[in-house]
């Protein structure tokens, strides 16, 4: 295949690190202090420091090395590059059904609805993919206000725990960087929200847990026990999972917002990584060795 | 909305014939969805889970639907291949006129369990729940006849019911869905009410959100839109 397109939602992978060589803010400034020891002798606060005889020239040419060394691809950006190769050469896709995914596609509509409620701003779903030469996106959301454009991505969370730990995963930041790039926007808005969960997948949790205690020998009287007992735990189940009832819930703690502002300079390394995929992903065979 | 959920349907299409045997409520109690605290599951043979309703929940509906004024007979009985097998007639009188229903109704026979010896006279053993315990057998004279074709009988009056109309959701899956075409006026209704609110409050409409707005009402109904009219309908509403 010609020149691969990345997809914005799963592109995180690229702009890992292989262990040990990123090149931090911490190493540049390190760099910095080094050299000018070395041309002054003097340190950052001013005082006089030995060069000659410790192993601070062996530091800087470390540090060195490291700042010009060839960009790579880690090995988690390598397991998504094989990934995105299977899909495309051979027709394999793993994990494409969850209740977590079966969630945030049937409530999607209803997690916009809610940012309506609380924002006051009539959302709407996007409908239109985008690419340019090197990612794919279709972002949840386009707004345009006039003075600023921002693209949403609603991520609809499974339960109240899982809301409440939920954070931006290097997967989110990338997918904004991709999409204000697609949509041409200052600002990505990365939402969590908590919506009732649809009852098929309340049921199917109730399922679950009678199917654990449930045996096929009980009496009719048996079962009838059987289901009394079930019914608090039905109960809290139910409660877990829906919030529009929960008087205790207000609508405008459902919703969890995380604003990312355009960064060319990580969209430019974003497509430094994507180029070398390609160039990786044009080395695989299935039997690869690499 | 669940797929099976109850469509609401206009009270002139509650009955098509002029003199129907049952009145709006007896209707409306038939064409409502069973309520969840009666629905109960068990696995079904073959694998699979099977949906049903108990005994109790069925005759509650008939002694509401009619008064009291119902009566259920096994007309005959038959043991056969494992198996209670009763045909069974629910005789329900409503408004002067007479409803007659006859069905099937089955239970698979229990049978006692027994223990047996080995060769050796020794008795034959299985490890459960983590320690060796006689192995139990089927044997071959049935634990009661009677609670099983009480059980069967139970299962004809549900399914005589169910010709009526009775727990419909349940037994007759498919054919409830039918019921729900109607939800679309609903949704038309929706649209109409979302519409005029439009006209009404567009002035109001702050210009970040006027376009999007418009571009719903201006295109054509679309029943699967009911989620966006909803939002921007309770939109307009805050304005």
């Amino acid at each position: 295949m010609e020149n691969i397109l990345f997809n914005a939602s799963s592109a995180g992978a690229l702009m890992t690190e292989k262990k040990g060589s990123e090149f931090t803010e911490v190493n540049k400034l390190r760099i910095k202090e080094l050299i000018t020891e070395r041309d002054t002798g003097l340190n950052k606060n001013g005082n006089k420091v030995k060069w000659e005889g410790t192993l601070k020239s062996s530091e800087l040419e470390y540090l060195e090395k490291k700042r010009d060394a060839t960009p790579e691809l880690s090995d988690t950006a390598k397991k998504y590059v094989k990934r995105v190769w299977l899909k495309y050469e051979k027709g394999i896709v793993k994990n494409i059904k969850s209740k977590f995914l079966d969630k945030g596609l049937f409530q999607e509509e209803e997690s916009i609805s809610l940012l309506t409620e609380v924002e006051k701003i009539a959302y709407s779903k996007n409908e239109e993919r985008k690419e340019n030469d090197f990612f794919t996106g279709e972002c949840d959301i386009f707004k345009d206000f006039g003075n600023k454009k921002i693209v949403i991505d609603t991520k609809t969370s499974w339960d109240a725990e899982t809301f409440i730990n939920a954070k931006p995963s290097l997967d989110n930041d990338t997918q904004g960087v991709v999409y204000m790039e697609l949509w041409d926007c200052d600002e990505f808005h990365l939402k969590f929200c908590l919506v009732d969960t649809p009852e098929h997948l309340i049921q199917r949790e109730k399922d679950l847990e009678k199917w654990k205690y449930f045996s096929g020998d009980m009496s009719d009287a048996e079962l009838d026990l059987f289901e009394k007992q079930m019914q608090p735990i039905y109960d809290q189940i139910e409660r877990n999972l829906t919030y529009s009832n929960n008087e205790k819930i207000k609508r405008e703690e459902c919703i969890k917002t995380f604003i990312y502002y355009r960064d060319k300079n990580k969209y430019e390394k974003l497509v430094s990584k994507a180029k070398l995929a390609r160039d990786y992903y044009k080395t695989l065979t299935l039997n690869t060795k690499l | 909305m669940n797929n099976n959920e109850l469509a609401l349907i206009d009270s002139k299409e509650l009955s098509l014939v002029e003199q129907n045997s049952l009145n709006a409520n007896q209707l409306a109690l038939i064409l409502k969805k069973t309520p969840v605290q009666y629905v109960k599951q068990r696995p079904a043979k073959g694998g699979g889970t099977w949906d049903y309703v108990t005994g109790g929940y069925v005759k509650k509906c008939l002694n509401l639907m009619f008064g009291w004024d119902w009566d259920f007979e096994i007309i005959d009985e038959k043991i056969m291949h494992d198996e209670v097998i009763v045909k069974g007639k629910l005789t329900c009188r409503s408004n002067g006129k007479t409803i007659v229903k006859m069905q099937f109704g089955n239970k698979d026979l229990i049978y006692k369990t027994e223990t047996r010896n080995d060769e050796n006279g020794k008795p034959i053993t299985e490890i459960k729940y983590g320690k060796e315990q006689p192995k139990k057998f089927k044997s071959e004279t049935a634990l009661s006849i009677g609670n099983d074709l009480k059980a069967a009988a139970t299962d004809c009056l549900k399914k005589c019911a169910a010709e009526i109309g009775i727990a419909s959701d349940i037994y007759n899956k498919e054919d409830f869905r039918e019921i729900k075409v109607a939800l679309e006026t609903d949704v038309e209704d929706l649209f109409k009410a979302f519409k005029a609110e439009f006209e009404l409050k567009k002035e109001l409409i702050p210009a970040h959100d006027f376009k999007e707005i418009e571009s719903c009402v201006e295109l054509d109904f679309d029943a699967k839109k009911l989620k966006t009219y909803k939002r921007y309908f309770s939109y307009l509403k805050t304005l």
